[in-house]
């Protein structure tokens, strides 16, 4: 029954996630134990003026560190980000691959646009030194927007990757 | 529908097998139609079938509409092979999906889940769990308790204590 509970768990936006453990003692603790998809996306497109994008990333980057405390420790299947990119996430997103990686994700999506005026002088660099071995080993599918990614020299691969998709990536050739 | 007696083997589908719900109705499958059970496939393998698999706990009209969805889905790999026909039936299933699960009353759904469930026929769990959270997403948990039926066992002091707790996700 718990498993039934879990698969059902596992396919409900988070919010409704938190409500189950709310429902009755059989639903009370299934959210901590089924591997959940963590899926978080902002809008600021309303935000011309660069200081309120700002706020509003800074808000965003609370929401989801409030959430992470509570899958602290805990294992997650997937983990998915979108939003438009703003300077002051650039160490949230690090921490996040962290927290990812720590809680061996099989999915990731880095899915961040671009703010209206841009250079690719803005855009957040994969921190490829965040992953261990372990880690891209586990990766099955990597969804990357508006990212450099530049492997280091001695980077082999994912080898169980099933799934890449990039989108606005600043790569070099060979890196591919 | 419980099969008619059929000839021991037909074409596609090699042997037959008899699968007995647990009120006594007996249906008569080909193995390839069987075995998207995984729990029948494997039996399939320990060639434990011989007299029949009995389900003590499918009911007769549960195991009507597993048998139902076991056969329309049967094509799925047969048909893989012929583009035109799969791409045909691939509607033709997604209908046939989506009519079944919506017609259903929740505690038949239920009952349809620990089928699939035991059974272990991923996609109709998959299908039938995505159902459930469908009707459960956009409700508050009150919504939710009174949909499904789900009595609360909880005093209000633990109540409140786990919606304090929870607090990151009910303010918007």
């Amino acid at each position: 029954m718990q498993d039934v509970l879990c698969i059902i768990v596992s396919k409900l936006p988070l919010k409704e996630v938190s409500s189950t453990s709310v429902l009755s003692s059989s639903w009370r603790y299934i959210w901590s134990i089924c591997r959940p998809k963590l899926s978080f996306s902002g809008f600021c497109g309303f935000y011309d003026d660069p200081h309120e994008r700002e706020q509003y990333s800074q808000k965003f980057a609370e929401k989801v560190n409030a959430v992470l405390r509570k899958y602290d420790g805990k294992l997650i299947e997937e983990f998915d980000v979108k939003i438009e990119f703003d300077a002051v996430l650039s160490d949230h997103l690090n921490n996040w691959l962290t927290f990812a990686m720590l809680s061996r994700t099989k999915n990731l999506a880095f899915d961040l646009e671009p703010a209206t005026s841009y250079s690719w002088g803005d855009c957040h660099t994969f921190p490829f030194h965040l992953l261990d071995r372990e880690s891209i080993f586990r990766l099955q599918r990597i969804q990357l927007s508006f990212l450099s990614f530049k492997p280091p020299p001695d980077f082999r691969g994912f080898p169980n990757l099933r799934k890449l998709d990039l989108n606005l990536v600043h790569l070099n050739r060979e890196d591919l | 529908m419980a099969a008619a007696a059929a000839e021991a083997t037909t074409d596609g589908g090699g042997k037959m097998i008899i699968l007995i719900s647990a009120d006594g109705k007996r249906f008569e499958v080909t193995e390839a139609v069987a075995s998207q059970s995984q729990l029948i496939s494997n039996m399939i393998e320990d060639d434990c079938t011989e007299n029949g698999v009995r389900l003590p706990n499918v009911d007769g009209d549960i195991l009507t509409m597993v048998v139902d969805y076991c056969n329309m889905h049967a094509g799925d790999a047969a048909a893989a092979g012929d583009t035109m026909k799969a791409s045909s039936t691939e509607e033709e299933l997604k209908k046939f999906d989506a009519e079944l699960v919506q017609a259903l009353e929740n505690p038949v759904l239920f009952k349809l889940i620990l089928a699939a469930n035991f059974l272990n026929i991923k996609s109709l769990l998959d299908m039938t769990c995505q159902r459930v959270a469908d009707m459960m997403s956009g409700k508050t948990p009150e919504q939710m308790r009174e949909t499904f039926s789900i009595e609360n066992d909880f005093t209000p002091e633990e109540e409140a204590a786990i919606r304090q707790e929870n607090a990151w996700a009910f303010d918007d």
